[in-house]
């Protein structure tokens, strides 16, 4: 018995470590005073501070969390409007494979989405006439396609355990459907709005892949500056910015989860089979 | 009658509905009139709550016409219709809080806050729930969340309420005290109520007229008193209230009633209508008509029984007897009544059963 829960502490410290100590390495010498990488010679921000004055982080920065705000909040509107189609919508057939095809995104290898993406931009741009292959524009619209599934899924998971009779009692009271799911819909929907929205900030805030297709030169996002920055050479700065990218990240995934425990909580009560009685 | 009262109406033509080809409401014809509380009474999976929502608008018949007020609302959407419906869940909305819910449909209406206020506050009056106004819904209990539905239905002002089992979350005490309560607010405001429940005590003791349902068909509509004493079928006499049944074949029939032979007893029974002599039929008797240990003569019909059982229900006592072909023949006592040897008599003793002609009725096939 203490055999078995000494290897099971074990075995879980060791998972743990695996995940986290490359991340906390990274964490703890950003705060080095070492100019080389993976030397210790005591606490320093002068890292922290050597990026504010650097011109490239802070235009990276700034258009990372420009472009996460922009995009996350298109994919919660977009993907919103799905997952309500999904739930609440007619019961034609093959709604079950759109709800389906909907996640698709989010098993379509990113590199593929951000390759078709390229495409389409180009070709929209010789049919246009306006150059929008690369830029803040077509990256908005790819990182809003990373986030709308993940924002569809939980508000169609929070509607299907909401029972209709909130939004039949306000049709009977003399609402109709625009308002219903303006003052109904939409307020019992928050809590799924605000970890949906939060999830695709996450998505958006630290892509690579379809970014790197779409940026050009003139709209580099934060992951992009530190890739672009370590193939030059590995500098304590870009531990810095690693950190920085971690922490925001991680508070906006705890925020969602956070969201997402408080609306289990005050949970509604259970959806009753709509059907004949 | 004013035209405000008429507004009340509803009139069902031949309503059908079915689901995945699953027959829920078979055609099926009911009227309403104005300020009149009728029950729709009958088990789950009977179709009573579908031809609440068909009323409503939440669901559209698949065949057949709805009138409310003289106006064909058949295909108007809920919103469109003078109708609102309390549901079985109250489905106050949990992020608006009890004055803002009771406002709604008030807000979607159109009324100026001021004209809001004034309402929503006579609503609140209606219910008893003064003092409320800026609670949040998690903060109430069921009863109150339960009038919290109800004034933000009356506060519309509907020619016609719905209720879907507005009791059934409610423990027993406060039940009986909602139910008086719904009564006293329906007689003040005098709007059309139908009523949806399984309880037949509900049904018989809050509405004017009661609709058995039974499989998608109202079976027997009238008031509560002759759904009880003259019950159309057997569905109806066991659904409302207990019963006992006697098969027997009638020996002869007049325009005073008729002799019906079931088995080694002979029944009488009164009134005009029975079927033919020859035919089968089943006799109805409810168990409070029946005397036990009856004096020999008092009574037209009597009957042999050996107890079986006795239970006490306080206020009452409910025997059970075998009769000589083994079946089960039920009378209920007054406890506290020195009722003919009631409480005394002891299983297995044989007693004489004995009830008048006019407490039995012939049912229908």
């Amino acid at each position: 018995m203490a055999a078995g829960a000494r290897w099971r502490s074990f075995s879980l410290a060791g998972g743990f470590a695996f995940l986290y100590v490359p991340i906390l390495w990274i964490i703890v010498y950003s705060f080095s005073a070492a100019t080389v990488v993976g030397v210790w010679k005591g606490f320093s921000w002068r890292w922290y501070a050597g990026l504010l004055d650097n011109e490239d982080f802070r235009l990276a920065a700034e258009r990372s969390l420009l472009l996460a705000v922009v995009a996350a909040t298109l994919a919660t509107a977009l993907g919103t409007l799905a997952g309500y189609a999904l739930a609440r919508g007619p019961r034609v057939v093959g709604r079950r494979p759109l709800a389906v095809l909907l996640g698709v995104p989010l098993f379509v290898p990113e590199i593929l989405v951000g390759f078709s993406l390229l495409l389409l931009f180009v070709a929209l741009e010789s049919v246009l006439g306006v150059p929008v292959g690369k830029g803040l524009v077509p990256l908005v619209a790819a990182h809003a396609t990373l986030g709308l599934p993940v924002v569809a899924s939980v508000v169609y998971a929070r509607l299907a355990g909401t029972d209709r009779h909130y939004e039949e009692a306000a049709l009977d009271l003399g609402a109709r459907p625009p308002r219903v799911f303006l003052t109904v819909t939409l307020p019992l929907l928050r809590p799924a709005l605000a970890s949906g929205w939060m999830l695709a900030f996450t998505l958006s805030f630290d892509d690579v892949v379809t970014s790197s297709f779409l940026a050009g030169p003139s709209a580099t996002t934060l992951p992009l500056f530190v890739y672009s920055s370590i193939r030059i050479g590995v500098t304590p700065e870009i531990n810095a910015v690693g950190t920085l990218i971690v922490v925001t990240v991680a508070a906006c995934v705890v925020i969602a989860m956070l969201r997402g425990r408080l609306a289990a909580q005050a949970r509604l009560p259970p959806a009753r089979d709509a059907g004949p009685q | 009658m004013t035209s405000a009262a008429a507004a009340g109406t509803v009139e069902l033509r031949g309503v059908a509905k079915s689901f995945d080809g699953q027959p829920i409401l078979r055609p099926l014809d009911l009227t309403v009139a104005a300020g009149e509380f009728l029950a729709l009474l009958g088990g789950s999976g009977c179709g009573k709550t579908t031809l609440l929502r068909i009323i409503a608008g939440l669901e559209v018949p698949d065949a057949g016409g709805v009138r409310i007020g003289g106006r064909d609302v058949t295909s108007a959407p809920p919103y469109e219709r003078p109708v609102n419906m309390m549901f079985q869940s109250y489905a106050v909305f949990p992020h608006l809080d009890v004055a803002a819910n009771i406002g709604y449909g008030l807000r979607a209406a159109g009324l100026k806050p001021a004209e809001r206020l004034a309402l929503v506050e006579w609503a609140l009056a209606l219910v008893r729930l003064e003092g409320l106004a800026r609670r949040r819904p998690e903060q109430l209990s069921g009863g109150q969340r339960q009038r919290v539905a109800l004034a933000r239905c009356l506060v519309k002002k509907p020619a016609v309420l719905l209720l879907d089992e507005p009791m059934a979350a409610l423990d027993r005490n406060l039940r009986e005290e909602m139910q008086r309560e719904l009564v006293r607010i329906q007689r003040d405001v005098g709007t059309t109520f139908i009523l949806v429940t399984h309880d037949q005590d509900e049904a018989m003791s809050m509405a004017d007229r009661v609709a058995v349902m039974e499989a998608g068909r109202i079976v027997q509509c009238g008031p509560p008193r002759e759904v009880y004493e003259r019950p159309a079928n057997r569905f109806v006499a066991r659904f409302v209230g207990r019963v006992n049944f006697l098969e027997g074949v009638v020996r002869e029939s007049t325009s005073a009633g008729c002799r019906v032979a079931c088995g080694p007893f002979e029944v009488r029974v009164a009134g005009a209508g029975a079927p033919s002599a020859g035919s089968a039929c089943t006799l109805a008797i409810r168990p409070e008509r029946v005397a036990v240990a009856a004096p020999p003569g008092a009574f037209l019909n009597e009957l042999e029984g050996v107890l079986a059982a006795t239970a006490y229900f306080g206020d009452f006592v409910r025997a059970e007897f075998r009769l000589a072909d083994g079946s089960r023949f039920e009378a209920t006592l007054a406890a506290g009544a020195p009722a003919a040897g009631g409480p005394s008599l002891a299983p297995g003793e044989s007693v004489r059963l004995g009830f008048d002609a006019d407490a039995v009725v012939v049912l229908g096939p």
